[in-house]
């Protein structure tokens, strides 16, 4: 397809960077989505016969203290935080556009009422919100991706509300009423499709940020359950064991810093190729 | 001839912190079927604002405080009055009896939709006929603004189509759903000459297939006597002449449309000189004078001009002024 997202993934591609991080991002999907044919081993199959081994061939990032396969573990650990990162942000991302269009559409009262709402989110720590939250909620995936959602909304409420604030007064949402389309229909036909890119861009980095929010919940104890393996709680479990076997620490660092990275270069990327278009 | 629109004392003003603007002021007019109207005036005179108080469509802060607009349903033969018609029913009006037209084909057209999607969104708003049907519909339209070349224009993005050929589009967007009557604001003031002088012959030919009233909004006195056969001049919201175009250049009534009429470029230079202009500034329509509007710049003023509001006075069939002394009965 050509036209406007032709032209934005024609630039996103032209940077070798981008390409790197984009197969790292689609890469990382595979190994979640994979993950029981990636590896032999079970994330939570104990063998006290085999404690804190190093790094071998039988296995490759080594075992922890319950003799549990560290590479099993972290790739069982990636379908938990890929998806804590795409389902928190996929809910913000709904409440901050339905938010935003509602204030930049409608402007006045509406706008009035929801920036002033916006505001009084944005004077919460989120961190320590989320935190409280959790310690009352319990330990639990779900909770993290709902707390994570309904809390950090308003930074894609703010761009949608803006981009629709300066689309409104566009010709061609004009000539739309005049043609008799509804409130729901240019906002849906024609406003949100010239206001997806820059919300996309900032997914992205959502998507990076949902991920180290989930992964320094699990690290204080108020993520997952530890049974459940996740990049948090494996980097949890391993400081008590940081200076006799170092590679339980290594390698979820390592794939936390390079998921992080590649998600942060493709937004970076997609934000670079979005801005000539954006006029 | 049956009036398919008949606007009456329609104002509409503008609530800002500086006071209302008055930007239409008690305007009456109407539009046969089929007929061809002029609307001329200078920028700021209220000529915009006056189409879109026409759909309703005026922006915030801007109110139409009174007036009436009666619109004949073709079929039925039944008329409505705009103004009071309810939202949802008026939605079903808009694009499907009066459609409009802008300015500014560049930005009417929605960058990220083919211009084939916008043209079938026009046909989906209105018929209840399949995707199919919308698309030879909106094929056939195509063709008929002269843009038939290739199927491949359906799939074309608005950036890759020139000014006139956008306009082009507009145009088979707003007739897709034959309407009754087009506003067309301004159409070629965005394009250059030649394009001009296209599009409206496009127009023109659209028109007489459709059997469609067309309201033309422009500030051209050239394109109003090449296209239109009656014309309302319009100065600081008010209509202030409403004439024949075939008496208008022998014989203005209302002395701005005299002063607008000499300061016409003579295609023959007569003698080196400066223009003629009409002295002075269009009053602020926050705060407009007592009596005639044009009283400061007028040459003939009197004294009654600055104290009695002036009525539209008929002078014969088809033919009204704004002024106690029109013409040259002074």
């Amino acid at each position: 397809m050509n036209g406007y997202w032709g032209l934005i993934w024609k630039q996103f591609f032209k940077s070798r960077m981008n390409r790197c991080a984009l197969i790292i991002v689609s890469a990382l999907f595979f190994v979640a989505l994979l993950a029981p044919w990636l590896t032999s081993y079970e994330p939570n199959q104990y063998d006290l016969d085999s404690i804190l081994l190093t790094p071998s061939s039988q296995h490759w990032m080594g075992t922890d203290d319950q003799g549990r396969d560290v590479m099993a573990r972290l790739i069982y650990g990636s379908r938990i935080s890929l998806s804590v990162g795409f389902v928190a942000v996929g809910i913000y991302v709904l409440i901050g556009i339905f938010v935003g269009a509602l204030a930049g559409y409608y402007g006045g009262w509406w706008d009035m009422v929801i920036s002033r709402a916006i505001e009084v989110m944005l004077c919460f720590p989120t961190f320590f919100l989320i935190l409280a939250v959790l310690a009352f909620l319990g330990p639990s995936i779900y909770n993290i991706m709902i707390v994570i959602g309904v809390t950090q909304w308003t930074g894609i409420a703010r761009l949608v509300r803006g981009e629709f604030l300066k689309l409104r007064e566009r010709e061609f949402v004009q000539a739309s009423e005049v043609m008799g389309a509804g409130d729901f229909w240019i906002m849906w036909k024609h406003l949100l499709p010239n206001a997806l890119a820059p919300v996309l861009v900032s997914a992205m980095f959502g998507v990076a940020d949902a991920i180290l929010t989930e992964t320094s919940l699990s690290f204080l104890g108020f993520g997952v359950p530890p049974q459940i393996p996740s990049w948090g709680s494996v980097l949890s479990q391993a400081q008590n064991y940081m200076d006799i076997a170092w590679w339980l620490a290594l390698a979820p660092g390592l794939a936390i810093f390079v998921t992080i990275t590649a998600y942060n270069i493709v937004g970076e990327g997609l934000r670079d190729a979005v801005d000539p278009h954006l006029k | 001839m049956t009036h398919l629109l008949e606007v009456k004392n329609l104002s509409t003003h503008f609530f800002t912190d500086a006071g209302a603007v008055k930007a239409v002021s008690d305007v009456s007019f109407s539009i046969g079927v089929g007929e061809t109207v002029g609307l001329v005036g200078e920028s700021g005179c209220g000529k915009s604002v006056l189409s879109l108080s026409l759909l309703r469509l005026v922006p915030r802060p801007g109110k139409i405080i009174s007036g009436s607009i009666q619109f004949q349903l073709s079929g039925s033969g039944a008329s409505v009055d705009l103004l009071s018609l309810d939202p949802e029913h008026l939605r079903t009006l808009r694009g499907k009896k009066i459609a409009m037209i802008f300015q500014e084909p560049m930005t009417s057209l929605n960058p990220v939709m083919t211009i084939g999607d916008q043209i079938i969104e026009a046909v989906l708003a209105h018929e209840p006929v399949s995707k199919k049907e919308a698309y030879a519909r909106s094929w056939e339209m195509l063709q008929k603004v002269g843009l038939g070349d290739s199927k491949h224009r359906m799939e074309d993005y608005p950036h890759q189509l020139s000014g006139g050929m956008r306009q082009r589009v507009m145009i088979a967007m707003a007739l897709v759903c034959r309407p009754d009557l087009l506003i067309a604001d301004e159409p070629t003031t965005a394009l250059d000459v030649t394009i001009q002088s296209q599009i409206l012959e496009l127009l023109a030919r659209l028109q007489e297939e459709f059997r469609m009233a067309l309201l033309l909004i422009t500030h051209d006195l050239g394109i109003v006597s090449q296209v239109t056969k009656r014309v309302l001049v319009m100065y600081a919201g008010q209509v202030v002449e409403e004439q024949e175009v075939s008496s208008l250049f022998e014989d203005p009534q209302h002395p701005y449309t005299q002063g607008l009429i000499r300061s016409l470029l003579p295609l023959v230079e007569k003698k080196r000189g400066l223009m003629e202009t009409i002295p002075g500034q269009v009053p602020s329509l926050v705060n407009l004078p007592q009596g005639c509007y044009f009283q400061d710049r007028c040459p003939h003023v009197q004294e009654k001009c600055r104290q009695e509001e002036v009525p539209l006075f008929s002078i014969s069939t088809a033919r009204s002024a704004r002024c106690f002394f029109p013409g040259g009965n002074r």
